[in-house]
């Protein structure tokens, strides 16, 4: 011991020696000269009101259970498949809980909660909490060569409370809690901890605020009261279902090499279950839109169908046993991290729907549409739709509104597919229907027959978090309904009255009127047209990846992006320092040398919409079979191939194509997929399906072929197909960014990427006015899941400017006066200054201002967060002469920094690269999008990002 | 080794030490394009680099370090040792595709036990030429004397460390090929074709049936985009007498330049081609970057069954050419005999 004391006083000694004695300055270091202030202009439009269709999934659309439809739960100890990911596993998982308790060998009552969180364009998140419980039942009925033939019931009614979630929300709301309830919130402080420590793909809102979660099942507003709690824009839902299922698991097929293989060397549990099964639904969801406006929406689906569900996977339990402790005879050994790891996994299901949606509108403040509210929720609309004749019919202000029912006769083809492998997942998911639409609204009733492919592809792994595309493309016949009465000749034979008579029997003719429903298309000038929709959502994106997402929608929508910004893969500077430098780098020594990484630029998002009016679709639909194949070549990779000539399709090499498709087609259940390999196979259905059109009025036949149009693997090449062999210019395009720049490329960069954010890029002709199913359309989007309300009053940052400021003289007086002893200030220190201007403040009052600060630059595999609060700030000044935009000024750094503190002081004079994010919020509930800067701060200089 | 030997490595040194002193002399009256460089050779800023091309004269860079290391072992003095070592590498760059490199290393190690031993290695590490340049051309062939590339490689622990290390007993120098592939992007890959020899000693001490053989390895690169500064090496190292080596490793080099690297490098099977329990070494190391005149190391090394060894050292520098070292050492063996060694170790070293 005493050596080791020596070795540290000698060391001690000699580090403080030769901090002052020996220190190594680069040249330069102290000119203020390098000094370089952060200055970000976000340059960005107003964002527009959009007409179009919202992205976000419906509820059902997110809640919906394929495991349980496909019968893949083969009991009570059915894997936990909602442990998605690794983040799941080690942490969000704690907010998922299930038990089963056993009733009967073969049945049991489920009763769970879980939470999942979305995010949506604007950054910010939505939360869905969902509690359910329900008895289950499932028995082996019996097994025939190992094949098990089981039976499947369930009921369940499920309660969900669903709200929108930033980060300066989830602080401000922290000020109005008690103690005891923010530390249970942030789980006793745990929750900042990990935030700061863990990789930027941790999301806090994960697990923030677990008592509210426990709320859920109280929480349904079935009166004004309820309501009145429930934050605006947030929703509730409950859910009453039930189905049946027989679920044949065809796994015992596999023969026993492959099983032990399977089993016993990887370690993988398998199944291959097909299920009957018919299922009902019944959910009601209630919106709150503003004060004392509250939207009650109900849905009721009933389901035939079949499905089949190949799995292989299994759980591992990670560090099982890492951890352990005995006290007295209590012994506790660590279960471990579960890890689900799934290289397998389909569920592909095939039914028949009937899907009733219904919209109405409540003004509480009235006492009529309370009490039709308290029937509404209930289910009972009986209440709500006299009083919405009574206002439109008697002008009595009942503050009942009806928006609109719609009928769906659905068949739906939904698939779901892609490999999870704990640290990487990718996944698809296609639903593809066709439908009859019968929908009523306030003008009365109307028909539309609808058939819809919507295809999202999902990306995550544990670093950067998830990316989606989504494309949705639908096509709308406006049709007449009309019912044929048929008068049918029905002969009767008498009978005859003696075996003589059989040869002279009396026929009696009677008239029978058989009814059949008969649908043509409108007399309109559009009577169908095809609508196309594409998102893309990724939180994070470099400049490859930027690069990338531009060529994609290039490809689909045709529209070329000359105006938006373009940037170097990689920074030049750097690049150019790095070539310097390995020039010289000796063979043995090139592996610590790492590339100069594309730049890190921020959060993306874009939405691209198209319309292809009548004449557009017809003229595709009658294009020369030569042409559409020459488009299809084209597009799906063989432009050297003469695509065109019927007589190279039909020729016999050519017909070896389709090998290639057949040999590629497992590749597609791990989502790998070969648009060349493909070609042949896409083509011939596309060509098949228009050519089928060509003869075809009935719009029930029209609408089963554009069903098989849009029965695609490759959603974009489709598209892009379609866009080849029409009139270019006749379609409406747009293209909608959102861009929050939070990379480390500086004022240069984050400010030519922020100039993305609310670009629009449009094309064509304009968009048509939304007609009545659209506008119905838009009012159920209301319940999706996406953007705050109130978007048009939400604050927003304009400008960020940082710069290194010592502590101005107006501060001196305040010091002598009061507290002259402790506050000495160090004048020729400098600190990190930052002013902010915010659009749609309010001059008069304080903002709310947002303000996470972490170590930037390379550190990213776990960030180290150093700052995360809420503060209040008073405007300083207004930009320009206009008070809708005010400025504020914070010192980041420094005794007179709201945020000063011990360890947080040591990391400033330690320097090094911050990060700072920033929202504003004039009331703490609807945020701005979050603004990221980052600079070097060394030595009180602020110095421009290595 | 031979007094020839040592006679030239004392001249060669004469004329390094004369060429340097001339260097810093030249360097001194303000050449701001030299023909020399010397430590971390850099490209002049503004001259012979620009983004899109480097055009470059003949250019020499140098380096090295030279020092000495005493380690005190805790509670048997007789196991202490002193290490002093010379190391140095230098390139001949002849044009922007063409370079030659050379690398060579003197070790003494000297023990206070009874026989007060003496060891001493010299060797050279490197001598080739480099065809290409993979770093800024994507591609290179490198042909001469050199060490199969294998893993991270990273040798930034005190000489008593290295010497203690497993992996210092891998060390083959010899003559072959390496070609390197590089995307410029986030992936290099690269391969080699080596004739193997195991150090002086190891055939004997290891029981191995021969002493070298052909070998070869492959190594592939990836950077993370997403993780900035961050890279995971896969390699795999095969000699055709059996010996397998295969190994993952990451590195993460921060924005102010620490550098974290860990390997995990698991040996199949034993030279002589007679299936083993496996060895598996896992490797974890830490360097900062200097700050104020001092920066930390760790370096942990266990070889599972075998042995733990782990360092934890301070450095200091000063007269920016020279660094003293202090740090403490833990050693442990695995498996019989078994014992526990705690060393302080300290040293100074002058670098260029």
């Amino acid at each position: 011991m005493k050596l080791v004391a020596k070795l540290l006083l000698v060391f001690l000694q000699l580090n403080a020696f030769t901090d002052t004695a020996f220190s190594q300055k680069k040249e330069g270091e102290d000119s203020p000269a390098g000094e370089v202030p952060v200055n970000v202009q976000y340059d960005e439009a107003a964002p527009e009101e959009s007409d179009l269709l919202q992205y976000s999934p419906p509820i059902e659309q997110l809640l919906q259970n394929p495991a349980l439809v496909g019968g893949i739960e083969s009991g009570s100890d059915a894997l936990n498949k909602s442990v998605e990911s690794l983040m799941d596993s080690l942490f969000y998982s704690m907010l998922d809980n299930e038990r089963n308790i056993p009733i009967t060998n073969d049945s049991w009552f489920n009763i769970g909660i879980d939470r999942r969180v979305y995010s949506t364009p604007s950054g910010s998140y939505v939360v869905t909490d969902r509690f359910k419980l329900g008895p289950n039942y499932f028995k082996e009925l019996w097994r025939a060569h190992n094949i098990p033939i089981n039976l499947g019931v369930d009921g369940r009614v499920e309660v969900l409370q669903i709200y929108i979630r930033t980060d300066g929300q989830r602080l401000a709301e922290q000020e109005d809690l008690g103690p005891i309830r923010k530390l249970m919130n942030n789980w006793f402080g745990l929750l900042p901890l990990a935030a700061r420590i863990l990789p930027p793909s941790f999301n806090q809102n994960e697990l923030y605020d677990p008592l509210k979660q426990i709320e859920t099942p109280f929480s349904f507003p079935f009166n004004k009261a309820g309501f009145i709690d429930m934050p605006i824009g947030s929703l509730k839902s409950y859910l009453i279902s039930g189905g049946i299922r027989i679920p044949i698991d065809f796994g015992g097929f596999v023969d026993a090499p492959s099983r032990d293989l399977i089993n016993e060397s990887l370690g993988f549990s398998h199944s291959l279950p097909y299920s009957v099964f018919r299922r009902g639904e019944y959910r009601i969801n209630v919106l709150r839109r503003s004060e004392n406006i509250g939207w009650v929406g109900v849905t009721k689906t009933e389901k035939v169908g079949q499905s089949i569900s190949p799995f292989v996977g299994s759980q591992f339990n990670v560090l099982q046993g890492a951890l352990a402790a005995t006290l007295f005879d209590w012994s506790w050994v660590w279960s471990g991290v579960p890890v689900i790891v799934v290289p397998l996994e389909i569920n592909f299901e095939l039914s028949t729907a009937d899907v009733f949606d219904q919209v109405y509108e409540f003004d509480l403040s009235i006492l009529e549409a309370q009490e039709a509210y308290s029937k509404a929720v209930q289910g009972d609309f009986s209440d709500a739709y006299l009083r919405y004749l009574d206002a439109k019919e008697k002008n009595i202000p009942t503050g009942v509104q009806f928006h609109f029912a719609r009928h769906q006769d659905r068949n739906e083809l939904i698939s779901k597919n892609g490999p999870n492998l704990a640290l990487v997942r990718t996944q698809r998911q296609r639903d593809l229907h066709s439908a009859e639409v019968e929908i009523t609204d306030s003008d009365g009733k109307y028909y539309i027959l609808e058939a819809t492919q919507d295809v999202v592809d999902k990306k995550w792994d544990i670093l950067v978090g998830e990316e989606e595309i989504r494309l949705i493309q639908t096509v709308e016949l406006k049709v007449n309904k009309a019912v044929e009465e048929q008068s049918l000749p029905v002969v009767e034979e008498a009978e005859s009255e003696s075996a003589e008579d059989t040869d002279a029997s009396i026929s009696v003719k009677a008239e029978v009127v058989q009814q059949s429903t008969k649908y043509r298309l409108e007399a309109v000038a559009d009577p169908y047209t095809i609508d196309v929709s594409m998102n893309i959502q990724d939180r994070y994106v470099d400049t490859d990846e930027y690069s990338s997402y531009l060529k994609l929608i290039n490809f689909t929508s045709g529209i070329e992006l000359s105006e938006a910004p373009s940037f170097e893969r990689t920074d030049a500077k750097r690049h150019l320092d790095n070539k310097r430098r390995d020039f010289f780098v000796s063979p043995s020594d090139s592996v610590r040398h790492l590339h100069t990484p594309a730049t890190h630029l921020g959060r993306f998002g874009a939405q691209i919409a198209m319309h292809f009016p009548y004449s557009t679709v017809k003229s595709m639909i009658n294009a020369p079979d030569d042409l559409v194949w020459a488009a299809i070549g084209e597009t799906y990779g063989e432009p050297e191939n003469p695509w065109q000539s019927e007589n190279y399709r039909e020729a016999l090499t050519t017909k070896f194509k389709w090998y290639k498709s057949f040999f590629a087609y497992p590749f597609r259940l791990f989502n790998l997929r070969s648009a060349r390999a493909d070609l042949i196979k896409e083509g011939t259905q596309i060509t098949d399906a228009l050519k089928a059109m060509r003869t075809l009025t009935d719009p029930l036949e029209l609408i089963e072929c554009f069903h098989r149009l849009f029965d695609t693997d490759y959603p974009m090449h489709l598209v892009r197909v379609l866009l080849k062999i029409v009139d270019d210019e006749a379609l409406s395009k747009r293209v909608t960014f959102s861009a929050q720049p939070k990379g480390p490329g500086g004022r240069e960069i984050n400010g030519k990427y922020g100039k993305l954010n609310n670009m629009v890029v449009r094309e064509g002709p304009q968009f048509p006015i939304p007609g009545r199913y659209a506008t119905s359309k838009l009012k159920l989007s209301n319940f999706y899941l996406d953007r705050p309300r109130e978007e048009k009053d939400r604050a927003r940052i304009g400008k960020i400017q940082i710069v290194s400021k010592s502590i101005p003289d107006s501060v001196r007086s305040l010091d002598q006066n009061e507290k002259a002893e402790e506050k000495k200030f160090n004048r020729n220190t400098r600190h990190v200054f930052a002013s902010v201007s915010v659009v749609h403040a309010k001059p008069d009052r304080p903002i709310k201002l947002y303000v996470r600060i972490e170590q930037a630059g390379r550190v990213k595999i776990g960030k180290l967060e150093l700052i995360e609060e809420v503060i209040e700030l008073s405007p300083s000044g207004s930009e320009g002469e206009s008070l809708d935009e005010m400025i504020y000024d914070i010192f980041l750094t420094g005794p007179l920094s709201p945020f000063t503190g011990y360890m947080y002081d040591q990391m400033v004079i330690d320097g090094g690269e911050f990060g700072v994010t920033l929202a504003a919020s004039t009331d703490g509930r609807i945020w701005s999008d979050e603004k990221s800067v980052e600079f070097r701060f060394e030595r009180g200089r602020l110095l421009p990002v290595k | 080794m031979s007094n020839d030997r040592a006679m030239l490595l004392k001249v060669t040194l004469r004329m390094v030490v004369t060429v340097l002193a001339w260097l810093c002399s030249n360097q001194a009256q303000g050449d701001d394009d030299p023909i020399f460089h010397l430590g971390i050779c850099e490209l002049r800023e503004g001259g012979e680099a620009t983004a899109e091309s480097i055009s470059t004269k003949f250019d020499i860079c140098l380096n090295g370090r030279a020092g000495g290391q005493f380690s005190y072992v805790s509670g048997n003095s007789k196991e202490n040792f002193v290490t002093s070592y010379a190391e140095g590498t230098g390139s001949l760059h002849v044009t922007e595709y063409f370079s030659l490199f050379a690398e060579g290393y003197r070790h003494r190690r000297f023990t206070f036990d009874d026989t007060s031993t003496e060891t001493i290695e010299s060797d050279s590490k490197m001598l080739v030429a480099r065809i290409g340049n993979a770093a800024l051309h994507g591609y290179s062939l490198t042909a001469g004397k050199f060490r199969s590339p294998f893993g991270i490689g990273i040798k930034d622990a005190s000489q008593s460390y290295q010497y203690l290390s497993d992996e210092y007993h891998w060390s083959t120098y010899d003559f072959g090929a390496w070609v390197t592939w590089d995307d410029l992007k986030n992936i290099f890959f690269d391969a080699s074709f080596v004739n193997e020899s195991v150090p002086e000693g190891r055939a004997e001490r290891e029981k191995l049936i021969e002493s070298g053989d052909w070998g070869g390895s492959v190594r592939l690169g990836y950077d993370f985009s997403a993780i900035e500064g961050a890279r995971l090496i896969g390699s795999i190292y095969a000699q055709k007498n059996g010996l397998r080596r295969t190994g993952v490793g990451f590195i993460n080099v921060n924005s102010r330049g620490d550098t974290n690297w860990v390997e995990f490098v698991r040996t199949r099977t034993t030279p002589d081609g007679k299936v083993t329990p496996f060895r598996q070494i896992i490797k974890f190391g830490y360097q900062s970057v200097w700050r104020s005149a001092s920066r930390w190391s760790v370096n942990i090394e266990e070889d599972r069954g075998l042995h733990r060894l782990a360092e934890f050292a301070h450095h200091i520098s000063f007269f920016k050419h020279a660094e003293f070292n202090l740090g403490i050492m833990m050693q442990r063996t695995l498996a019989s005999p078994y014992y526990d060694r705690w060393h302080a170790t300290s040293g100074i070293e002058v670098f260029l």
